[in-house]
């Protein structure tokens, strides 16, 4: 088990592997909440997620927010990136300074 | 709106200790809050730059894996990529900002190492995508890291904000309005016995 792993579809995840990377391919809802369970319980500091695998899990991933580790990062898939971090980021900032600070943050 | 208290002197004396008590923990989360607020400001915008490039960066690896995928059929991709030798290993960190804990990677990667597949099975496309990926991948750590710290300062930053909000909104706002209703009702109170007093010394006079 490596320190980091990636969850997603095949072909957005698959090259890491050949880094010693853990990557768990998966496709649909319910593979990818039973992966994301059984891959934080082996306990990686980083955990890769794609923007399908965020949106599946997003209850889960809302669990380890507050703590330092396991990281949960969301990554484009090989289709595009749907700026889902760019808004997660935005929320966060609005939710922080009470104001948007950044603007065009959740569009771009 | 008043705080429901007796008025008389004791209860003075404790509420005016609570208000010192309180100002002084507004002033301290007003600290608080500023310091968290500096950090976030250097913090945030540096993060949505580095998701920028980052997005950027894998996009175009994510392309030449995928027309390595074209060319490779998956037993020999799965073959291809289990053999390589360039591993990645990360040492994660705590630091602390304030009362939070952030995480640290700190990542190590052999850049030298050959990728340890033949070069009959597999494609140029393969070594292109595994070079690209290579170049990401601490960018992807450092991401990791920073969008962690973003939302961990945020949600602390959001408390703070409330608390503030709290103290110098509602609770001082009440106290003072308490101890100053009491105050004067002390006042009435004194000024009520003296009059009482000198009418009684006035009755006895005309005894």
């Amino acid at each position: 088990m490596s320190d980091i792993a990636f969850i997603g579809d095949r072909d957005s995840i698959w090259g890491f592997a050949a880094f010693g990377i853990t990557v768990r391919a998966v496709s649909g809802v319910d593979e990818a909440r039973a992966a994301f369970d059984e891959v934080v319980s082996e306990g990686p500091s980083i955990v890769f997620v794609t923007e399908d695998v965020y949106e599946a899990c997003s209850e889960q991933i809302a669990q380890y927010r507050d703590q330092p580790l396991p990281t949960v990062t969301v990554l484009p898939s090989v289709t595009g990136s749907r700026g889902l971090a760019a808004a997660e980021i935005h929320d966060a900032v609005s939710a922080a300074v009470g104001a948007d600070i950044l603007g065009d943050g959740a569009k771009s | 709106m008043k705080i429901r208290a007796n008025p008389n002197r004791m209860q003075l004396l404790r509420l005016r200790r609570r208000l010192t008590l309180a100002k002084r923990g507004h002033k301290l989360l007003k600290d608080k809050q500023e310091e968290l607020m500096r950090r976030f400001r250097g913090i945030v915008h540096a993060a949505r730059d580095l998701r920028a490039e980052v997005e950027k960066a894998l996009e175009t690896a994510h392309r030449a894996f995928v027309s390595a995928r074209f060319e490779m059929d998956g037993p020999a991709m799965a073959a291809a990529l289990a053999f390589s030798r360039r591993i990645v290993s990360l040492k994660a960190d705590r630091e602390q900002v304030m009362n939070l804990k952030v995480p640290v990677f700190s990542v190590e990667f052999p850049e030298d190492a050959e990728l340890g597949y033949g070069y009959l099975e597999t494609t140029g496309d393969l070594d292109r995508a595994l070079e690209l990926y290579a170049a990401v991948l601490p960018k992807l750590m450092r991401l990791a890291e920073m969008e962690k710290s973003v939302q961990l300062i945020a949600a602390e930053l959001e408390k703070t904000r409330r608390r503030v909000n709290a103290l110098e909104h509602i609770l001082v706002p009440n106290l003072e309005e308490t101890i100053r209703f009491i105050a004067d009702r002390l006042a009435e109170l004194e000024r009520e016995s003296t009059t009482r007093l000198m009418k009684v010394k006035e009755m006895v006079r005309a005894h």
